[in-house]
């Protein structure tokens, strides 16, 4: 059990980099706000210490990619409908460069965390392979991939626009 | 590539702009205060619910050991070594003390300890000083007494089984109030009973006189003073037993219930319906101490007997019914 001021710390340092990942799998404010919290509960339980800053960094990405994963996968959510997208009430999105967001969004969710990590994060391949447990080359694979299905998104839409 | 580049530019400016909001933050931070505080708090009942625990595991041990230690009856043995053990109520010796140095020399020879009273008698009797002191032709009083008159008696009955097979002790029982008394003497219980037997002939003995005499030297003692009123009594110990019954002295010169015996002329020895040959329940001496299984003693003094457990000491006294 860490103390609160170390949970306060861990939410002002990575609560950015929690709400974004949880942005780009999760469609409603509540699933995104149970994850986000979720994520710090977990941290404020482990007990174990991190080696490095980075160490600590990369286990919070971790947890929260596997959180939104086990979220999406779950049964009740597979077959049941939330309410959220029966009165079709999306989460807000920012105005500016709405076309690069949506586009990230509409990626297949395997592509979805090696990109952010790579244009965002700025970690190389191998490093997200190491936080999402995947192997160097299929990062490269992944990575390469959902570059191009964005490239054709996005050039779609400036040719469409 | 250039392209590249102005795509990463325009991809982390996407991103940039998603914060997670105050609120959640805030919300997210309360949370956690509460879990944390919630854990610490649960924390406490697992230490309060140890310490109870504690405090009844030590109560129950002091408790158990307060029952097992605390003796609820004694049993005090003279011959000229005064001793008495204290037996608690699961019929164990939980003390021994002595009364006088030759007592002291006994108590350290015996290890009779938690031990229980029965075995403790059977010990005590072959121990060697106590079957020196026998053969000598030394007499052994027995005396019991407890609050419990149920358990006093039992003890009783047990210790006069133990001490069947020898002619020259005698059980009796008495009661607490009677054993305190002796205490603040300075004396076993048994050897209270004599002395105040003693006391009734002649007012000068003090506790003193007698701590260090032998019963059989009391006994003597009672004798010579009331020898002469007395003579219609037996005068020996030997007479009359009755070992089975667990009297050992002399003839009965009582009725079953505590007959008023005009003592000192001795000549209404023999009155009533309970007289003879020990046959009631109490049961007269010339040494001035009977000796009953349940009834009171009546003593050569003419004092009479008890129906259960007065007993008379003294001239011409009445003895107590119940």
């Amino acid at each position: 059990m860490r103390s609160e001021e170390e949970a306060n710390r861990a939410v002002d340092l990575y609560g950015d980099t929690v709400r974004r990942i949880c942005m780009i799998h999760l469609k409603n404010r509540a699933d995104t706000e149970d994850i986000f919290q979720n994520v710090f509960l977990k941290y404020v339980l482990r007990t174990a210490p991190f080696d490095s800053p980075e160490h600590e960094k990369a286990w919070i990405i971790r947890v929260t990619s596997n959180a939104c994963r086990d979220l999406l996968k779950s049964f009740f959510r597979s077959r049941a409908v939330s309410l959220d997208t029966l009165i079709e009430k999306p989460q807000e999105m920012p105005e500016d460069h709405s076309d690069i967001l949506e586009a990230v969004l509409a990626l297949p969710e395997k592509y979805k965390d090696p990109i952010y990590l790579h244009y965002y994060e700025g970690y190389t391949a191998e490093e997200i392979g190491q936080i999402l447990g995947k192997n160097t080359n299929t990062v490269y694979t992944l990575l390469t991939r959902a570059r191009k299905m964005l490239k054709t998104r996005l050039e779609g839409v400036t040719e469409n626009g | 590539m250039d392209k590249d580049k102005n795509f990463e530019k325009q991809f982390r400016e996407a991103f940039g702009q998603i914060h997670a909001e105050d609120e959640l933050r805030a919300k997210t931070k309360s949370l956690l205060a509460r879990q944390i505080n919630k854990k610490k708090a649960h924390a406490f009942p697992i230490f309060r619910t140890a310490a109870a625990a504690a405090c009844l595991l030590i109560a129950v041990t002091a408790g158990g050991a307060w029952l097992y230690l605390t003796p609820s009856a004694y049993i005090s043995i003279d011959i000229n070594p005064s001793l008495e053990l204290g037996v608690n109520r699961f019929d164990r010796i939980v003390s021994i003390e002595a009364f006088n140095s030759d007592g002291q020399e006994l108590a350290e020879q015996l290890d009779i300890r938690y031990m229980d009273y029965n075995e403790a008698m059977e010990e005590l009797l072959s121990e060697q000083t106590v079957e020196t002191y026998l053969s000598e032709g030394a007499v052994m009083a027995v005396t019991v007494a407890g609050s419990d008159e149920e358990k006093t008696d039992q003890i009783l009955e047990n210790v006069e089984t133990c001490t069947a097979g020898h002619s020259n002790i005698s059980c009796h029982a008495g009661d607490m109030a009677e054993m305190h008394e002796a205490h603040s003497e300075g004396l076993s219980f048994g050897k209270y009973r004599a002395y105040q037997e003693l006391k009734a002939l002649d007012p000068s003995v003090t506790p003193d006189d007698i701590r260090d005499l032998s019963m059989k030297e009391i006994r003597d003692l009672i004798d010579s003073y009331s020898g002469d009123d007395s003579s219609a009594t037996d005068s020996s110990p030997e007479n009359g037993q009755n070992p089975e019954n667990g009297f050992r002295y002399g003839n009965g010169h009582h009725g079953d219930e505590g007959r008023n015996y005009d003592y000192g002329n001795g000549q209404h020895y023999g009155d009533g319906p309970g007289s003879g040959n020990g046959a009631g329940a109490g049961s007269g001496n010339s040494s001035g101490n009977g000796a009953g299984a349940k009834s009171g003693s009546g003593n050569s003094s003419g004092n009479g007997a008890g129906a259960k457990s007065g007993s008379g000491n003294g001239h011409g006294r009445h003895a107590g019914e119940e």
